[in-house]
Parts: C-alpha cells; structure tokens; sequence
C-alpha cells in the first residue's frame, strides 16, 4: 500500500503552506542539513505519526531529503487535506484523510507500521502504543521512537514501569528548548487567537477562565491578558496557584469561576475537568474550549447523559442547552481546538519542537546501548537548538568566564578571597 | 453583499445593540447621521439595510464629525483595533508573537494599545516616533524608542512593524524587512503600494518586506463581518447619535460601550 488521501490535486495550495512554514524554520532546517551530511538517516523507515499541517510536513520532508524512508500517517480531525497531497505529491506514503474516522484513523496507522518503521516520530504516543498492542514484530525490528507531548509522555513511563516498553524513547516533549516554549508561548497564542476567532468575539472586557496554570494554562493566561481579557485561573496544585496569583491572576475554584465567566478554557489535559457541574453553572453565552487536552476533558457525553441538548450547530460552535436552562457554547465538540479548528501552534515556535525531534531521532540512532525506556534528550543536544533559534531572533548567547567556572567547579569557600 | 439585505429589525438590534437603543431612545423619524475623518465608508448595502431596518442612514462625509476627536472612541476603538490587528497578523501569517521584537510606528492610543499588548504577550517593542511627548513616555515606560528616519536602518532583526497612521506620514515600506502591517483605520500609510503574491494568502511581497494584508475596522463590502467590526460599527453610531442629541455627552458614551 502507498498512501490514502482525499485528493491528490490539492498538493500545490499544500506546498505553499509548507514553503512559507520552511521559510521560518532555522532550526529544522540546520538540524536536517547535518542529518544529511552525516547520513545519519540515510535508508533509516521513519514513520512519522502527527498533526499534519505544513509544520509537520516540513519535518517529514527534511528527514526524506536527508535519506529517510519516511511514511505519515494523522488522525483525520488533525489532518490537512492539501498538506497531505503536497507530501503525497513529494512521494512519500501518506495515510490521512480530513474526513477519517476513529476506525479509518486505525487503519491508517496500522498501515504506516506495515511499512515497519524503525523509529516513530509521534504525538500522543498513540502510534507507539499501537505497534506495542498490535505490531510486536515490528516493535522487535523498531531502533526507538520520539514523544513530543506531556500526555503522550506520561503513558509511556507507565508502560515502562509496567515493563512493557520494549523501545528506547526520546522524551522530546521534555526538552527545555520544547515545553517551556512549544507549551506555553505557542499553545498560549494558537488556542486564544482560536478561541477569539472560532467564536468570534472580542475579548476585551470579558472574563476568562483558565483551568490549570501548568505551561500551556500559563501561556494562555498571559495571551488572554494581552488581548485586554480579565483572566481567573483555577488550580488543584497549591504551588501552580500561588504562581499564577504572584502573575496577577485572581485564583478561584472553577465552581466559583464558572458563574461569572465569559470564556472557559481548559488547560489540564485530564478527563471530566469540566464537569456536567460546571457546565451548568455557567452563565448563558459562555463559552467553552479545550487547549491541548484529551478527550472529554469537557464532560460532553456526561452532559448529553444529564440531559443537556444541542440547540444549534454553526460551524465549530455547537450550542448547548443546560438542565440548569442556561445556554453555552462549546468549540469545537471540546477537541484540541488549537489544532482541529485553527492552524496549530506559530511556526518558529514549532521550529524549536521539532528541531527536538531531530535531535531526539539523531540521539536515537547514534547513541549505543539505550535501553527500553523513556530517556531523556541530553542537554548538549538541547542548548544547541536553543542557541539557533535564539540567533535566528536577534538574540547573542554569552559565555561562561574561566573564573565563573573555577567557582563553579570549587567547593572551596571563596570568602574573602578578593580582600 | 447581499447578507446585508436579508437582515431583520431582531439580527441588527442583536448586533448593535447600543447604539439602536439609544436610536429608540430619541426615535422620531429616519436619522442621517455623518462622520468624517480616517474610518472608511460603510459598504452601500450595508448603509442601505442599516436605513431601511433600522431607521439610520450613517454617511461618511468629510464634513461630519471625526469620531476620534471623542477621547472615550479613541480608548475603545484603539483597544479593538489592536486586538483585532493581532489576531490578523496571528491568523494570516501562522508566526509566533512572542520572543519576537516588533516596532510599532506612531504616537497615538493605537500605538499605545498595541505597544501594551505586544509587550503582555512577550514581545520586544520598539516605538518608533519623532514625538517628544511620545517618546518622554515610551522611555519612561522601558520601551526602546527609535526615530522614524531610522525604522529601516536597524542592527538587529524586527520581525514585524506595524504602522498605525498616527504622527507619520507615507513611509518606504519597501526598505523594511520582515512583516509588516498597515493597522491605520482607513490603511493610507499602505495606499496605492504595489506587491506581488507570496506563497501565503493575505500577505504580499514589497521589496524584502511581506506586506500582510490587514480587516478594515468596520464592516467591508463582500467580507462577512467580524465581531469587532459590529462592535466598533455600534459605538460609531452610538457616539454619532448622543452627539446629536445628547450634546456629545461623552462620559454617557463611555458608560454606554464599556462591557
């Protein structure tokens, strides 16, 4: 099999989209230069399991220019139909379709591990997962795979406390240059602008709800607040609370929250955070969205249960009315709204995400003897995507000074030592 | 365009909803009302539709009165277009704000508002003006301040300039490089410059610079409005209205557009 996409004829409108990601993509672009040069990936079967958008692309693209047998595969409510055709047009085995559903999205991942993949280069670890549950020969032939999400991460230690992770893998998601950047600064943006347009309103003036202050609940504060929004978070971790109370933000309980909200944004990624409760609570016309996230993290099916029905649909927007009589509107039926309504994060942000990946599938291959579990990129490799990046936005990294690192290297008391 | 004409008196009174109060606050027969100064004209199918349902005719007329010499139109009109010009260059360029440095051309509210986003969001501002005033504050405030003659001879890269119309005149925009966005309400900064496409819808090419094509603040003909637009829409004609008959009263129209 080599491919399945809705139209083929679209690709060009798709390689826009992608030469104009490239074109600000510093990172990806040295980082896949020196995979090349090195041959590093030269014959190597990537499968590359993500969102697809024109970022993405660009990635499994440079990993094909760099020598890489590359095959993608995306979830149909992450997939762009014209990106597709263009990385389809460019040769490489596609399976992904916008209009897929849960089944197709299945089949089209079991059809990438039917090209029998040595390293994954995946999101949400679900592909990871599927070759361990359904591809054991493949996961026996497999040289690792990379993860560049939390909630992809986090099965992954389990499976490998359990002791079934039988792969290396590179927790990209948890390089400095990735989630303190990708999670916060890029999420934060990509989920407030889409929340803004998906809904179309303004968000000056109005009150919006942050549940959870971790990186991506941060990010999408401070966006909020730059946008003129009076912004509450609601936190179960006392030190997360604190946090956000020392940015500025009034902190509350979400039930305290919910009753005087405009905007809900959940920022958790764990199931039910916005309960059949909340949703009730909230006054009409709010609005509900998920940034990041999982599945039901907006209690939709619970609400259904409880009575809740859709009074409209227009587009994105589906509009619910409560038990309680009030009417909220949910974007996006709750899903990643980031990524299934808008065009993911800004590009140079993922510039550094996925100059990560590289890193972490150069680590993969060159690095002798990792065992099956989750490791995590080196720091070396790390600071070098950084410091690229950080050249390509005008910014100079200073050095450390021979005496800043005798005093580093001492355990010497130095008092006095000037006198 | 033709949505314009299928409105009802419930779909307008939903989306202007100040400003066809007070209309019926004082209602005795169709008001013409006119505004002048740098916002555009209404598309003619929506001044029509807005006549024949609503029982106001709003004419742009360079005679009438300039919304912005009203202080509270200038606070909100401001912070709507600065949200509203982020969101564009968010949307049509798919690039980061945050980590960037941007230079923000002009001395007015807008700049302000902008500049204060910007800087929330995790920008590097620049402020580019030749006004003292401007500059004392902008100075004060921590924000490096370059004069316009020098917006084009930078030692370190600017990733994005957006030019607000205010205190500047026509600037070479084809001697910056990076993005570049025209967020003045009638785009004369921009007026009659020529680009070539690019490989992005919105955005178009000018020298080294990618000209990203920016939403009028007020409702444009062929263009489903946004929002915003019937936001701003309402507080022009809400202000237009109390101007007439409420001796331009505008701490009422301050009270009546905050949220």
């Amino acid at each position: 099999m080599t491919g399945r996409i809705t139209d083929p004829s679209l690709w060009r409108a798709g390689q826009d989209r992608i030469d104009w990601a490239r074109a600000h993509m510093p990172v990806t672009v040295a980082l896949s230069a020196r995979l090349r040069e090195a041959g590093t990936v030269a014959g190597v079967r990537i499968g590359v399991s993500d969102v697809l958008e024109p970022k993405t692309a660009t990635v499994a693209l440079a990993l094909a220019e760099a020598g890489a047998e590359v095959t993608v595969t995306s979830a149909g409510r992450n997939t762009d139909d014209e990106v597709a055709a263009a990385l389809a047009h460019a040769g490489l085995p596609v399976y992904a379709r916008a209009d897929a559903g849960r089944s197709e999205d299945r089949e089209n991942a079991l059809a990438l591990l039917d090209h029998r993949p040595e390293v994954i280069v995946d999101d949400g670890a679900s592909t990871i997962r599927l070759v361990h549950l359904e591809r054991p020969d493949v996961v026996a032939q497999m040289r690792g795979a990379t993860e560049q999400t939390t909630s992809g991460v986090r099965p992954l230690r389990r499976m490998h406390a359990e002791g079934a992770l039988r792969i290396p893998v590179v927790a990209a998601n948890d390089a400095r240059s990735k989630s303190l950047f990708d999670n916060r600064h890029g999420t934060g943006q990509s989920v407030v602008f889409a929340v803004a347009d998906v809904a179309d309103i303004s968000l000056r003036g109005a009150t919006v709800v942050v549940v959870g202050y971790g990186r991506v609940g941060s990010g999408i504060a401070e966006h909020a607040a730059a946008l003129g929004a009076r912004v509450i978070v609601t936190e179960t971790d006392p030190v997360a609370a604190l946090q956000a109370a020392f940015a500025g933000f009034a902190v509350r309980t979400l039930a305290q929250a919910a009753v005087e909200a405009d905007v809900v944004i959940s920022a958790t990624g764990i199931r039910h955070t916005v309960d059949v409760g909340h949703l009730d609570a909230l006054p009409t016309g709010a609005i509900v969205a998920v940034g990041g996230g999982v599945s039901q993290e907006i209690a939709l099916d619970a609400a259904r249960a409880a009575g809740a029905t859709e009074i409209a649909r227009d587009g994105a927007v589906s509009t619910l009315r409560m038990p309680s009589g009030s009417v909220v509107h949910v974007l996006d039926d709750g899903n990643c709204l980031n990524v299934s309504a808008a065009e993911g994060n800004p590009v140079e942000i993922m510039d550094l995400s996925f100059g990560v990946q590289l890193a972490s599938v150069e680590y993969l291959l060159t690095t002798r003897g990792l065992d099956a579990a989750v490791h995590e990129l080196p720091r070396a490799a790390d600071d070098e995507v950084a410091a690229i990046a950080l050249a390509s936005f005008g910014g100079t990294v200073d050095t450390v000074s021979a005496a800043q690192r005798d005093f580093l290297a001492s355990w010497m008391s130095t008092e006095g030592a000037d006198e | 365009m033709s949505s314009f004409r299928s409105f009802t008196p419930d779909r307008i009174d939903a989306l202007l909803p100040v400003s066809l109060r007070l209309h019926r606050e004082w209602r005795s027969a169709l008001e013409t009302l006119s505004y002048g100064g740098a916002l555009p004209p209404l598309p003619p199918a929506l001044r029509e539709a807005l006549r024949d349902v609503a029982g106001v005719d709003v004419a742009h007329d360079p005679g009438g009165i300039d919304p912005f010499a009203s202080p509270a139109f200038g606070i909100l009109s401001s912070r709507l277009r600065a949200e509203q010009v982020l969101r564009a260059v968010s949307a049509r360029t798919n690039l980061t704000l945050a980590g960037t440095t941007v230079a923000v051309v002009g001395d007015g509210l807008l700049a302000e508002a902008l500049a204060t986003s910007l800087r929330t969001l995790g920008a590097a501002v620049i402020r580019a003006t030749d006004a003292p005033l401007t500059t004392l504050a902008a100075r004060l405030d921590g924000y490096r301040v370059q004069p316009l003659q020098e917006l084009s001879s930078r030692d370190a890269p600017v990733h994005l300039t957006v030019l607000t119309g205010e205190g500047h005149g026509i600037l070479p925009v084809d001697a910056l490089v990076g993005l570049v966005a025209d967020a003045s309400p009638g785009g004369a900064p921009t007026a009659g410059l020529r680009t070539s496409p690019s490989s992005r819808p919105f955005v178009g090419e000018v020298g080294r610079a990618s000209l990203v094509e920016m939403p009028s603040p007020l409702p444009e003909a062929d263009v489903l409005p946004s929002s915003a637009q019937w936001r701003l829409l309402d507080a022009l004609i809400a202000l237009l209205l109390l101007d007439r008959h409420a001796a331009g009263d505008d701490d009422r129209f301050a009270r009546e557009v905050t949220p």
